[in-house]
């Protein structure tokens, strides 16, 4: 048991989490909740101030939207919180 | 020694937790805002704007009764927030996004903020979209977006459209000026149905241009949007170049997105309740067209809203029996 949980929290600590989000935007901080509360630590990208970011976002997501959240690598487009407890192994109560 | 007096929370968290958080401040949740502060309930209610319900866009109503008119529904739906608002109760022109009804202690997520509550009133009616245009779901992330505040950014110095015809849609539109460089505001109706204020704003507004009467009809592009086709009433079809195209058009359907599947709704997507109104979560109820069972009318409406407000006092409470609050 003590075993696996540790394997749990370094799986945790190598998980790599950028969200892409504008300031103004709703949807974006309802994510950024999410990853606090489940204690995620994330990279927090704003595409309003950086245009360089936006059109890398695009070019690589072909997403004009918030949020993108990338985890690993993977890339989900909004919130779909399914798919994000999937990719980091968060077990909801 | 740092003592924690806020029992963990932060500050910022004890000003935004209330009693009792009503989604929708039309003629249910207006009512339902009314009873429960009268009961002493810290009281909020979140609202899109007085024009994004059925009431609020109503332009003539007649039959409610005591309230002879005829009268403008948004102006039916001020009176009775005026009401709500003298008793205590706080309003607050917001969109919700999302909630958490797991704990004991809600979550309701809006644009400007966070906010908790011991009890939730769900009242944010029917005028969901039932369908989409030819390439909206298509082009959706590509530059279809019903979200100027959260993807504004990527149109700078960009041709968009704004489909829409309230407050929500010239709300957005404005935003938009920070960005785009012309903004083609498509309102399917002959005129707005915004508040005189919005309203004056966004014609004013040099980047706005008003087209009235006009509906969408396609949204085309190659990847991304290229540009929509609309259709002036009494005109011929239109191509507009733009590479954003924002739409906050209406239907019939009961607004639920919000919940995130939290709670089960019927394949028309209504949502269930008991003869307190309360869903089968305890502390959330839900009223007014949300339900769907009976007549779609504003009074009927506010009535479900009263049920849910002695419902709320009684579980807030713990009271036995519901208390009546006969004047």
């Amino acid at each position: 048991m003590a075993a696996a949980e540790k394997t749990a929290k370094e799986k945790k600590k190598k998980d790599r989490v950028i969200v892409f989000s504008t300031p103004t935007c709703s949807y974006c901080n309802m994510a950024k909740q999410y990853f606090r509360r489940n204690k995620i630590r994330f990279k927090d990208v704003d595409v309003s101030k950086d245009p360089a970011a936006a059109r890398d976002l695009v070019r690589r997501t072909g997403q004009m939207g918030v949020p993108v959240i990338d985890i690993n690598g993977k890339v989900i487009v909004g919130f779909n919180k399914p798919e994000i407890n999937r990719l980091l192994d968060i077990k909801e109560s | 020694m740092n003592l924690d007096l806020n029992f963990g929370m932060p500050e910022t968290e004890i000003d935004n937790t209330y009693d009792v958080i009503i989604i929708g401040g039309g003629p249910g949740g207006a009512s339902a805002a009314i009873y429960t502060a009268r009961a002493d309930l810290r009281t909020l209610v979140i609202d899109k704007g007085l024009t994004a319900g059925a009431l609020g866009i109503t332009s003539k109503i007649s039959n409610y009764p005591g309230v002879p008119g005829p009268i403008s529904g948004a102006e039916l739906v001020e009176i009775m927030r005026e009401q709500a608002r003298s008793f205590g109760a706080k309003f607050l022109t917001d969109k919700v996004v999302g909630v958490e009804i797991g704990e004991e202690m809600k979550t309701v997520i809006a644009g400007t903020g966070t906010y908790f509550a011991k009890a939730l009133v769900l009242a944010t009616g029917s005028m969901g979209r039932t369908s989409t245009v030819p390439g909206e779901e298509e082009f959706l992330g590509r530059g279809v977006s019903y979200c100027a505040t959260c993807d504004g950014a990527f149109f700078r110095d960009q041709d968009v459209v704004v489909v829409g015809n309230n407050d929500e849609a010239l709300e957005e539109a404005l935003f938009l000026t920070k960005f785009a460089s012309n903004i083609d505001l498509v309102v399917p109706t002959p005129d707005l149905k915004a508040s005189a204020m919005l309203a004056e704003e966004a014609l004013a507004h040099p980047k706005i241009k008003v087209r009235l009467g006009t509906r969408l009809k396609e949204i085309k592009g190659n990847g991304m949007v290229e540009g929509v086709h609309v259709h002036p009433r009494g005109g011929d079809l239109e191509h507009i170049p733009v590479r954003g195209a924002f739409v906050y058009l209406q239907g019939g359907k009961p607004i639920t997105e919000y919940l995130m599947e939290q709670l089960e709704t019927t394949e028309a997507g209504c949502l269930l309740v008991d003869d307190t109104m309360q869903t089968t979560v305890p502390g959330v109820f839900a009223i007014g067209d949300l339900i769907c069972t009976h007549i779609k009318q504003a009074v009927v409406a506010a009535s479900d809203g009263v049920i849910a407000a002695v419902a709320i006092d009684k579980y807030i409470n713990g009271r036995k029996a519901a208390r009546q609050d006969w004047n």
